[in-house]
C-alpha cells in the first residue's frame, strides 16, 4: 500500500493499514513536515473533537498524540447541552509532530520515503467490462516519482492536501507550493483529470506568527484553559503531560480596520488573483472588514505554538496583504504595537476533487484501488482530515484483504455525516463539520462515543487487548451504575428532607428512584452522592450515565426518528440502478442520480435537486421488479475480488 | 415529533374524499394508514374501541376544532387487518354530500392526526402493499410525472399572493432565530451576539402568534365556508358570458355546475387559492327577463348585493344603455367590491362611465377574443388577491387542507420550542422543534431544507477562525 501525503489524514492512512498487517509505505516532500499544524496549533474543537474521539474509538492516532502534547484544554460549551459539548486541545506543535513521527517509524510494517509522487502507475481494469459495480476503467497499482522510479502497489491513497498545484499568495507575490517552504505537487492532478476527474480550486489562508518576545501581553488578556483534564482517548492517562500555557485575548482597532481598507488594493483577493473560494466560517481580516464594515474591532486570541519555540499563532487574523502592510496593521493591535514577525500570513489556492467522485469507502469512482482523504477532497481542518485518512486506510486494507468495507452511518457518528455529505452533496467551499450539520446532534455525543462506535473499534482490530479490557470495564459500570439507579429508591426521611432543601430542590411527596431524583434539573451525580447514593465517580462512567437520564426524553425521540428514518437508509439501491428505465424522475434529477450513484434510498433522498415524488418513483420501480431480481443486500470487497 | 422530514409518508394516515366533489346525496372520505381508526375514534367517539372490521357503525361526529359542536350524522366503516384497498388499516366515512360539510371533516380529520392525500398517494400505497399490480400502478407515475417539474410552482400557486409572502416572512424569521441559536452553539467561542432569551422568547411568542392567526384565518374565514361570489355585471353583448366560459374552461377539472335558485342564473363553482369561487354571469337574467323587468332588476341587485367582487364589463362597441341604474347603484351602495373590466380593448376605448365616482374604480383591460391575451390570468388574479384581503380582516384565510395541516403543526411546533426556551432548556434541544417548523413552513413555500440554516449563520455574523 501507497499513502502519498504525511499530513494529519496521510498518517491515519497508513498506520491503519500497516497495523492490519499490510506492508505500507508512505511518500512524503519533506520529512521533517510530517504531522505538522500547518495553521492552528490546536485539534478538536465543537464537532471536530466529536470526529477525535471517534477516530480514537476505532483505532486512529490523532487523540493520543493531542492528549500528549496538550497546552491547553478546554471543555467548549460546557454550559450549554451535553450533545454540543466539545473538546478543544491547544497542542505543542513541534511536540505533535515529533510524536507522530516517532510513532511512524516505530510502526512495524511501514516505511516513510522522501520523494514527489509524479504521476500514477495505472493498468488497465480488466473486470470493469465483467461487472459494473467495479469502478472505473482502470486500476491504481503504484506509483510514479519523479526520478522516474516506479513503485508498485495494491492500493493508492492520495492525501495531498493544499500541494496538488498549490499557489501561496501574498500581495501581488505568487509562489507555487502549498505551505511555505514547501513545493506544491504538479502533474497528478492533470494525469487524474485525463481520467475525467472534475477538479475545481478552493483558498485558504493563514494569519502570521509572530515573535513572542516582541509582545506586550500586558495589554492583552490572559486566558487558561480549564483545570481539570478530559482527554480524548480513553488510553490516555487521565492528567496533563505537559505545563499548561495561557492565551492572550486582544483586539483590532478602527485604526487596524484604516490600513487594511487602504490596502485592499493589494489583497489578491480582492483584485481578483485567487479564483478559488474560501470558506465562509474562516475568512480572512480583509474579508471581514469588507464584509462587516460596521464592526470596529474583531476579536483575535494570540496562541503559543511550542513550548520549544518562541512563536505566537495570531488567530483570526489570516491575510493575504503583502508584507509592509502586514507589519502596518498588525502593530494598531494592542499589545502588537512593536511586534517582530517570524512569518507573514498568505493565501493558499488548491486544486481540490469534487467528492462526488469517490465512493463512501472513500474510493475512487473513476480508478479502482485510488482512495482520497482530507483537503483533496475538498475538507478543511485536521480532524476532518484524519477522519478520512483513517476511514480510507482501513478501506483500502480491507479492499486488499478482502474484508467487508467500513462505511459509518449519520446516525453513527460524525464521521458519517462528514463522508455522507461530502458524497452525496460535494462541496463548494472547504467543508468544516459543525454540530448543526447533523441531524442526529442529541445522540452523536463526546460522552457516548464508547456506545456508538467501541464494538465496532474491537472488530476492527487496531485496538490492543488492555484497551479492549477497559472499554469493557466502564461499559459495564455504565451499566451498574444505571442498574442501580433505577432499582434503588430514595425515601422521604426527615433528614433526607433536609438534604433536598439545602440543594434547593423540591422535598419528596413519596419514594422515588434515584433516577427519577437525577431527572431534576437541580440534582446531578454529585448531589446524589451527598444525598448518601453509592456513587461510581468516575466521569467516564457517571457523566455519560447522568446525561442519558436527564435527556432521556429527547433522545428516546430522536432514537424512534432514527428507527423510522432507517427504513429508508436500508433500502439498497445498487450502484448500476439504471436511472433511466425510472419513470417519473425529471431530467435534473436523472442527472444528479446518476452522478451521485446513491447507496440506498436514504442517500438519494439527502441529494439536493432531488425531489420526493422521485423518491417515490424509485421506489415504485424497486417493487415493480422485485419478483424478478433481488435487490442486493450488502456490499462487500469480497464479491468484488 | 422534531425533525421528522425524514419520516416517510407511509408512517402517516392519509385521507381524502373518494366520491367527486360537488353537493350529492352522500359523500365518502376515506382516511388510510397506520392509527386511522384511533385518529377517527377522535372525531367520531362512538366508535368502539376495538371495532370490528367491515362493519358500519353510526352516529354523529364530535368537532375537535370547536368542541361541543357536531359536524354531521354519519355512516363509518373500518377496514382492519390490511383488508382494504390500500392494503392498509383504513376507514370510510359517509357522510352528507355537501362541500361545507365535506371541508370541515377534513379539517377536522387533520387536526385529529392525518395528512390529505397527495395526488394518487392511495393507488401508490395499495401497490406498495402488493394490492395492484404495475399496469394499474402506472397511472400513480403519470401522475408523478406530471407533478415534479411543477411542483415547487404549484406550491407556490396554491398558496395565492399574500398568504405565500406571510408564509414566506414567517419562514426567514425561523431561520433567522435558528441562525442565532445554531451560531451560538458552533461558534460560541467567537465571541458573537446571539440573541438572549428574552429576545428568543419575543422571537417565539411572535412566531407562535402569527402562525396562530393563520390557522385561525383557516377555520373561520367565512369566504372558505360560504365560497367567494363573483359577478360579471355590465350590459348585453359585451363578452360577459365569454369571459366567463373562458375562465371556467381554464379550470375544467375542478368546476362544478350547481343549478342556481332560478333556473335562469348562471353559476358555476370553481376553486381558486384553495378557496371555492362562485362566477354569476347577470347576462341571462336580464336578456330573458323583458316582460317582467322589474323582477330581473330585482335579480341583478341580489346577486351585487351578495358579491364579494363584481366585474363590470364594458366594449368599445356597445353603449352603456339601461343598466346604467345598476352600476349607479353599485357605486353607491357597494363601490369597493367593483372593479371596471374594458373588453376587446384592441377594437379601441370603450366609452368613459359617465356616473360619478366612476374615477376611482380599479381598471383592466384586453380582448376576451384576442390570441395570447392575458385577461382571464388577469380576473383570476384580481379575485386572488380580493380573496386574501377578504381574509385579511381576522387574518389571512388559509385554505387548502394541506396548507393548514402544515401551519398546525408548524405553530404545534413552535409552541413547543416556545415552551421548552420558557423552562430554560438547551438551544440545542429548542433548535429540534424550531427546525421541525421550519421545515413544515418550507414545505407549504416548495422549498426542501438544504442547509439553510447554516448559509443563514455565515449571512448574519462576522466569524473568523
Amino acid at each position: 500500500m501507497i499513502v502519498v501525503g504525511a499530513g494529519h489524514a496521510g498518517i491515519e492512512a497508513c498506520l491503519a493499514p500497516a497495523r492490519l498487517g499490510l506492508k505500507t509505505l508512505m511518500i512524503t516532500t519533506n520529512l521533517d513536515r510530517i504531522g505538522y499544524m500547518s495553521c492552528n496549533p490546536s485539534i478538536g474543537g465543537l464537532a471536530k473533537g466529536h470526529m477525535v474521539r471517534e477516530i480514537d474509538i476505532l483505532g486512529g492516532e490523532m487523540g493520543l498524540v493531542a492528549d500528549r502534547t496538550c497546552l491547553q484544554f478546554k471543555r467548549l460549551n460546557s454550559r450549554k447541552g451535553p450533545a454540543v459539548r466539545g473538546t478543544r486541545m491547544q497542542s505543542d506543535k513541534e511536540k505533535y509532530a515529533r510524536e507522530m513521527k516517532n510513532r511512524l517509524s516505530s510502526q512495524p510494517g511501514l516505511s516513510v520515503m522522501a520523494g514527489e509522487v509524479k504521476s500514477l502507475l495505472l493498468a488497465r481494469n480488466a473486470r470493469a467490462a465483467l461487472d459494473r459495480n467495479v469502478s472505473g476503467l482502470a486500476v491504481a497499482n503504484g506509483v510514479i516519482l519523479q526520478d522516474g522510479s516506479e513503485i508498485r502497489a495494491r492500493a493508492v491513497i492520495l492525501t495531498t492536501g493544499t500541494f496538488m498545484n498549490g499557489v501561496m499568495h501574498m500581495g501581488a507575490v505568487q509562489t507555487p507550493g502549498g505551505r511555505v517552504g514547501d513545493q506544491a505537487s504538479l502533474g497528478l492532478s492533470d494525469q487524474l483529470k485525463s481520467f475525467g476527474f472534475e477538479v475545481k480550486r478552493l483558498k485558504t489562508g493563514t494569519p502570521a506568527r509572530l515573535r513572542r518576545g516582541s509582545i506586550d501581553f500586558s495589554k492583552t488578556t490572559e486566558q487558561y484553559g480549564d483545570p481539570e483534564f478530559f482527554p480524548f482517548s480513553m488510553r490516555s492517562p487521565r492528567e496533563f503531560q505537559l505545563p499548561q500555557v495561557a492565551c492572550y485575548l486582544s483586539r483590532t482597532t478602527e485604526k487596524t480596520h484604516d490600513v487594511i481598507r487602504a490596502n485592499l488594493h493589494q489583497s489578491p483577493m480582492y483584485c481578483g488573483i485567487i479564483e478559488g473560494t474560501g470558506p465562509r466560517y474562516c475568512p480572512s481580516i480583509e474579508d471581514k472588514v469588507v464584509r462587516f464594515a460596521d464592526r470596529d474591532s474583531h476579536q483575535t486570541f494570540l496562541e503559543p505554538e511550542s513550548l520549544e519555540t518562541d512563536l505566537i499563532y495570531l488567530q483570526g487574523i489570516s491575510t493575504s496583504l503583502p508584507r509592509e502592510t502586514q507589519d502596518e496593521f498588525l502593530r494598531t493591535i494592542p499589545g502588537l504595537e512593536n511586534v517582530e514577525v517570524v512569518r507573514y500570513g498568505y493565501a493558499v489556492e488548491y486544486d481540490y476533487f469534487e467528492p462526488t467522485q469517490i465512493w463512501h469507502r472513500l474510493e475512487t469512482r473513476q480508478i479502482e484501488s485510488l482512495f482520497l482523504a482530507g483537503q483533496i477532497n475538498g475538507t478543511s481542518g485536521y480532524e476532518e482530515a484524519a477522519a478520512q485518512g483513517f476511514i480510507a486506510g482501513v478501506n483500502a486494507a480491507h479492499k486488499i484483504l478482502g474484508r467487508e468495507e467500513l462505511v459509518l452511518s449519520r446516525d453513527q457518528a460524525y464521521i458519517g455525516v462528514l463522508i455522507d455529505d461530502l458524497v452525496t452533496k460535494g462541496t463548494r467551499e472547504p467543508y468544516r463539520m459543525f454540530t448543526s450539520r447533523a441531524e442526529h446532534r442529541l445522540v452523536l455525543r463526546e460522552d457516548n462515543t464508547l456506545d456508538r462506535l467501541g464494538q465496532l473499534g474491537l472488530n476492527l482490530g487496531l485496538i490492543n487487548l488492555a484497551a479492549e479490557a477497559m472499554y469493557h470495564d466502564v461499559k459495564d459500570r455504565r451499566a451498574a451504575l444505571l442498574g442501580k439507579l433505577r432499582a434503588e429508591r430514595c425515601t422521604p426521611k426527615p433528614e433526607m428532607q433536609e438534604k433536598l432543601r439545602a440543594l434547593g430542590t423540591p422535598a419528596l411527596l413519596k419514594s422515588v428512584t434515584w433516577e427519577e431524583l437525577l431527572r431534576r434539573p437541580e440534582v446531578d451525580c454529585t448531589s446524589l452522592a451527598q444525598l448518601g447514593f453509592e456513587m461510581d465517580s468516575d466521569p467516564l462512567v457517571c457523566e455519560p450515565v447522568e446525561i442519558e437520564v436527564k435527556y432521556s426524553g429527547y433522545i428516546k425521540r430522536q432514537l424512534e426518528l432514527i428507527e423510522q428514518a432507517r427504513k429508508f437508509e436500508e433500502l439498497r439501491l445498487e450502484s448500476d440502478l439504471d436511472y433511466h428505465a425510472i419513470r417519473g424522475l425529471s431530467h435534473e434529477e436523472r442527472e444528479k442520480l446518476i452522478a451521485v450513484k446513491p447507496r440506498t434510498l436514504g442517500q438519494a433522498q439527502r441529494i439536493s435537486g432531488v425531489n420526493p415524488s422521485a423518491i417515490q418513483a424509485i421506489m415504485i420501480f424497486l417493487r415493480s421488479r422485485q419478483n424478478t431480481r433481488p435487490v442486493p443486500t450488502g456490499e462487500s470487497f469480497g464479491e468484488l475480488i | 415529533m422534531a425533525d421528522n422530514r425524514s419520516l416517510p409518508r407511509e408512517a402517516h394516515s392519509i385521507h381524502a374524499l373518494a366520491t367527486p366533489l360537488g353537493r350529492s346525496g352522500v359523500a365518502v372520505l376515506r382516511i388510510s394508514g397506520p392509527g386511522a381508526v384511533s385518529i377517527v375514534r377522535r372525531i367520531a367517539p362512538f366508535l368502539p374501541a376495538e371495532p370490528e372490521s367491515h362493519r358500519v357503525y353510526y352516529g354523529h361526529l364530535e368537532s375537535l376544532l370547536q368542541p361541543g359542536r357536531q359536524v354531521d350524522e354519519v355512516l363509518v366503516t373500518p377496514f382492519l387487518g390490511g383488508r382494504s384497498f390500500t392494503g392498509e388499516e383504513s376507514v370510510e366515512i359517509s357522510c352528507h354530500g355537501n362541500p361545507v360539510i365535506i371541508d370541515e371533516i377534513q379539517k377536522e380529520l387533520v387536526h385529529a392526526g392525518s395528512l390529505p392525500a397527495e395526488p394518487g398517494e392511495f393507488t401508490y400505497r395499495a401497490f406498495m402493499n402488493g394490492r395492484l399490480d404495475l399496469v394499474q400502478a402506472e397511472s400513480v407515475l403519470t401522475l408523478i410525472e406530471s407533478q415534479s417539474p411543477f411542483a415547487k410552482a404549484n406550491a407556490l400557486k396554491q398558496l395565492g399572493g399574500v398568504v405565500s409572502r406571510q408564509v414566506a416572512a414567517i419562514e426567514k424569521r425561523i431561520l433567522h432565530t435558528l441562525a442565532h441559536l445554531e451560531a451560538d452553539i458552533d461558534f460560541s467561542t467567537e465571541g458573537l451576539e446571539t440573541m438572549s432569551t428574552d429576545e428568543l422568547m419575543t422571537s417565539l411568542r411572535g412566531l407562535s402568534a402569527d402562525l396562530d392567526r393563520l390557522v385561525v384565518g383557516y377555520s373561520r374565514g367565512r369566504v372558505l365556508e360560504e365560497g367567494f361570489r363573483v359577478v360579471f355585471a355590465g350590459p348585453p353583448n359585451v363578452g360577459k358570458s365569454s369571459l366567463l366560459n373562458l375562465v371556467l374552461d381554464e379550470n375544467r377539472a375542478i368546476v362544478t355546475e350547481i343549478a342556481g335558485t332560478t333556473r335562469d342564473t348562471i353559476e358555476a363553482w370553481t376553486e381558486l387559492s384553495g378557496v371555492r369561487v362562485c362566477w354569476t354571469d347577470t347576462a341571462g337574467l336580464r336578456e330573458t327577463q323583458d316582460l317582467v323587468e322589474n323582477l330581473g332588476i330585482d335579480r341583478v341587485r341580489e346577486q351585487l348585493r351578495r358579491a364579494d367582487l363584481v366585474f363590470w364589463v364594458s366594449a368599445p362597441d356597445v353603449p352603456v344603455g339601461q343598466d346604467r341604474q345598476d352600476l349607479e347603484w353599485i357605486l353607491r351602495e357597494r363601490p369597493e367590491v367593483l372593479v371596471f373590466l374594458r373588453n376587446k380593448a384592441d377594437l379601441g376605448e370603450a366609452p368613459k362611465p359617465d356616473v360619478p365616482g366612476s374615477e376611482a374604480v380599479p381598471v383592466i383591460q384586453g380582448s376576451v377574443l384576442g390570441a395570447g391575451s392575458d385577461l382571464v390570468e388577469r380576473i383570476r388574479d384580481r379575485v386572488a388577491e380580493r380573496i386574501a384581503a377578504t381574509g385579511a380582516g381576522d387574518g389571512v384565510v388559509i385554505s387548502r387542507a394541506r396548507h393548514f395541516e402544515a401551519l398546525t403543526a408548524a405553530k404545534a411546533a413552535m409552541d413547543e420550542a416556545l415552551g421548552m426556551a420558557r423552562d430554560r432548556v438547551g438551544r440545542e434541544l429548542l433548535a429540534m422543534p424550531l427546525k421541525e417548523a421550519l421545515v413544515r413552513v418550507q414545505s407549504l413555500l416548495g422549498i426542501r431544507y438544504d442547509e439553510q440554516i447554516i448559509d443563514q449563520i455565515f449571512k448574519e455574523f462576522c466569524l473568523g477562525k
